[in-house]
């Protein structure tokens, strides 16, 4: 761990440069696992300081030539950086995504009455999963919803709804600590609703804040 | 801060709660850039990327349900903390 002032620090990991030389990354990473390996590293180690104190996380393979390289980047933006540590103290970043319908369309046609099955089959000529305005409706409604309990929203691009692909809506929220279990009371609140409909709402984290430190954020 | 969370340390798997999918997106794509001079030399970078998000897209296809956790092991969670 680098001291750059006070109140900051970078942690830092050597690399070695046989390992980490453009040529032999771009090697390692045609290979998902040898992928998967440095990034359950990278993701480790971000973890464990993030359990302790606010941390941004920096993005894989960030390399440096040495120390004093890094601590003159990271002292460069050091204003920056507070601004944004002081948005990411006492909160924890949640995923959401909202999937409209995941069985029903995909299974194909198989409603009861002959208008539902021509509509049915229309649809899936149609190839498209759009949902109906009222169902869109409800889970935007959701995703506001769970809004309101947090500090920051990022919205999360999905492909639009195909022939084997429902519709996904999704987005990461920034929830303080403090409101960790209203948050999930929440979340299983809306997530039965929607269950109810046939559609599934599925949440993960707490995650460090890795949609909220990006330089937009 | 958060007590509990999926990866483990020392990072030799991830918990079955947190899609591996989920975590190398995170990494790979999400966080803060900050150009360290040694990337910069890498002139390929931006195609490492671009190659990784097509078997990124691969993985998708094959474990799609397996990105999200349901709610119910959020819940589940919460008893452990």
């Amino acid at each position: 761990v680098l001291r750059i002032d006070r109140d900051l620090w970078a942690v830092v990991a050597d690399a070695p440069l046989e390992r980490f030389s453009p040529e032999s990354l771009e090697t390692e990473l045609r290979d998902v696992e040898a992928v998967s390996r440095h990034a359950l590293a990278h993701a480790a180690i971000v973890e464990f300081f993030f359990r302790r104190a606010p941390v941004i996380p920096l993005q894989l393979f960030t390399l440096f030539s040495g120390d004093d390289r890094v601590r003159e980047h990271v002292a460069r933006r050091r204003r920056w950086l507070r601004k944004l540590f002081q948005r990411l103290r006492g909160v924890e970043e949640w995923g959401v995504r909202i999937t409209l319908n995941p069985e029903g369309e995909r299974a194909g046609p198989r409603a009861p009455s002959g208008r539902n099955y021509l509509l049915a089959k229309k649809r899936l000529l149609d190839s498209e999963n759009v949902p109906d305005r009222h169902v869109l409706r409800k889970a935007n409604a959701a995703l506001k919803k769970l809004g309101g309990l947090a500090t920051n929203v990022r919205k999360e691009a999905f492909p639009p709804p195909g022939r084997n692909r429902p519709y996904v809506a999704g987005a990461s929220f920034l929830v303080p600590l403090k409101k960790r279990t209203r948050w999930k009371k929440e979340v299983a609140r809306l997530a039965a609703g929607l269950r109810k409909d046939g559609h599934r709402l599925d949440v993960s984290g707490p995650w460090p804040p890795y949609h909220f430190s990006s330089a937009g954020s | 801060m958060p007590g509990k969370k999926k990866i483990e340390l020392p990072a030799t798997g991830i918990d079955a709660e947190a899609s591996l999918l989920d975590v190398v997106d995170n990494v790979l794509n999400k966080g803060m850039v900050l150009n360290g001079d040694l990337v910069l030399g890498v002139a390929n970078v931006d195609l490492i990327y671009v190659r990784l998000s097509v078997l990124l897209a691969a993985l998708d296809k094959i474990g799609k349900d397996e990105i999200f956790r349901p709610v119910k092991a959020v819940k589940k969670k919460t008893s452990r903390r």
